[in-house]
């Protein structure tokens, strides 16, 4: 009686265990980079002005814009970009800025082919502080997740810093 | 709860909230006539987003207290005299909050309003996710409601 | 001083609380696996003609490379190319819901998907290359109204592809009643 009660208990606890070990495993064995991105230009300004529709917008702001150039690529499956992010020094989360909506080039998030790489901008706006280390945080979800995002670590000493920075139809 | 003088900033938690004047207006922010047979019961105020993320969350920050059946406000960004999306954290700005009532509705000399906070938890009970809970009523202002503002066409 | 008869069944009810937790555990990890066999292709055969799968008999009717000037003259940026693809159902059965959830994508030997033009996109384009011709529906519109046992039908799909994909597609098709299995037809451009 006692060794049939034991037995269950061991090989119970050890199913328990096993159960345990699985549900901790970390997600990024299912990364394994499902798109890549490339930035190919950061601009830091205090005015942005663009024309949708042909109507003149100007947008000021107490902190800065910030306007990345990037070059994104699907490699395996049909996917979109639902969330874009620049995470600040103090390590605050800053949003795509809608006040920027109805400009040129923005980062369509419509549909990534595989194969085919796809150019755009993404524009923050943060204070002037969070602008000393910055992380570009891209995700295939509405709101970052660990298995799903690309963080890329923007290079301070290549952001170009301007007064004014208009947004054409042919970029920046 | 803490009766509040306009101007002050009141911490709410996700966001502090200082209300500066409240008024009737004929148009709202963003240059647009109201409706004929509706006027628009227009608050000032400075919002700022105390969070870690970007957030648009600030509706439900404000109650009107003496005022019948108010509905759903808009919000609108003085800087843009445009909507107002998510706000930035640590970015402070003048907002415009417009509640479109019925013209005829009668209104009271001074604006009750009441702050509702809420408190950061680091897990909640069914996700274990962070957040913020348990929303509070935090301060009330009284604004005098001055009548006939907005320009005319 | 609680009986030994009582003592037991302590230690009995002890044991059985991770036996439970482990079936718990085990019905639930069943229940994901039913799910995502249920959703994933996980077996792929080539087509074979006149063998029935989901109730009918499929051929590839039509597969048209556009882009690249050739066909047509539209020609797109760099090495963006649109794939249009057709495929002939002939119902072998009562079909009733064995077309729901319907998945057709182009595969590749490198293990890359891509899924269909959303219909609105799709619409669009037929009218661009074809201002004449009626738009032939995806596979989700005909999936909701399947052929009778013995009639026939022809859906088809439109997806953006590199260049250097073209060579080596396949059209691969699904069926939430066929799933894990999914039958794949070579499409041969060039």
């Amino acid at each position: 009686m006692i060794r049939l009660l034991l037995s269950l208990l061991f090989g119970g606890v050890t199913a328990l265990l096993l159960a345990f070990l699985q549900s901790t495993t970390p997600s990024y064995a299912i990364l394994s980079r499902t798109f890549s991105v490339k930035v190919a230009k950061v601009l830091r300004t205090k005015t942005i002005a663009f024309a949708p529709y042909g109507k003149s917008i100007e947008r000021q702001t107490e902190g800065v814009w910030l306007i990345v150039s990037v070059e994104l690529q699907s490699n395996y499956d049909t996917m979109t970009i639902q969330a874009a992010a620049i995470e600040g020094a103090s390590g605050r989360l800053y949003r795509q800025s809608h006040r920027a909506d109805g400009a040129p080039r923005l980062m369509p998030s419509k549909d990534l082919q595989p194969g085919l790489p796809t150019t755009g901008i993404f524009i923050f706006e943060l204070p002037e502080g969070e602008t000393s280390d910055m992380t570009l945080v891209l995700s295939r979800q509405p709101s970052p997740q660990l298995d799903s995002e690309i963080r890329v670590k923007l290079d301070g000493a290549s952001v170009e810093t301007r007064d004014r920075v208009e947004i054409g139809a042919n970029g920046v | 709860m803490a009766q509040v003088k306009p101007g002050k900033p009141v911490d709410a938690g996700q966001w502090m909230v200082t209300l500066n004047s409240s008024g009737i207006a004929t148009e709202t922010p963003d240059g647009r006539r109201v409706p004929d047979g509706k006027k628009a019961l227009t608050l000032d105020l400075t919002l700022e987003n105390m969070t870690a993320e970007s957030s648009n969350l600030y509706r439900d920050a404000l109650k009107l207290e003496n005022v019948a059946n108010p509905p759903v406000p808009q919000f609108y960004l003085v800087r843009d005299s445009d909507l107002l999306w998510d706000l930035q954290p640590m970015m402070p700005e003048k907002v415009k909050v417009v509640w479109q009532l019925p013209a005829t509705q009668a209104l009271p000399k001074a604006l009750s309003v009441v702050i509702v906070g809420t408190t950061y938890k680091p897990k909640d009970n069914l996700y274990a996710a962070p957040g913020w809970f348990n929303p509070s009523d935090v301060a009330r202002i009284s604004l005098p409601l001055s009548v006939s503002q907005g320009a005319g066409p | 001083m609680a009986s030994r008869r009582e003592r037991r069944f302590w230690w009995a009810s002890l044991a059985s609380l991770p036996v439970l937790l482990a079936a718990n555990y085990a019905i639930d990890a069943w229940r994901n696996a039913e799910d995502y066999v249920g959703r994933n292709e996980l077996r792929v055969s080539g087509s074979v003609d006149g063998q029935t799968y989901a109730k009918a008999s499929w051929t590839l009717n039509q597969a048209r490379l556009i882009g690249d000037g050739r066909d047509g003259k539209i020609t797109f940026p760099g090495q963006m190319r649109l794939v249009v693809v057709r495929l002939a159902a002939k119902a072998e059965d009562d079909v009733g819901q064995s077309w729901t959830q319907c998945s057709l994508t182009l595969t590749d030997p490198k293990g890359r998907r891509w899924q269909p033009l959303n219909f609105i996109l799709s619409n669009d384009l037929s009218r661009d290359l074809d201002p004449k011709a009626t738009p032939i529906d995806g596979c989700d519109a005909i999936s909701r109204q399947p052929p009778a046992k013995g009639a026939s039908t022809i859906m088809e799909e439109k997806f953006v592809v590199p260049a250097d994909a073209v060579p080596s597609l396949s059209a691969q098709l699904s069926f939430a009643s066929t799933r894990p299995d999914a039958i794949s037809f070579p499409l041969r451009l060039n």
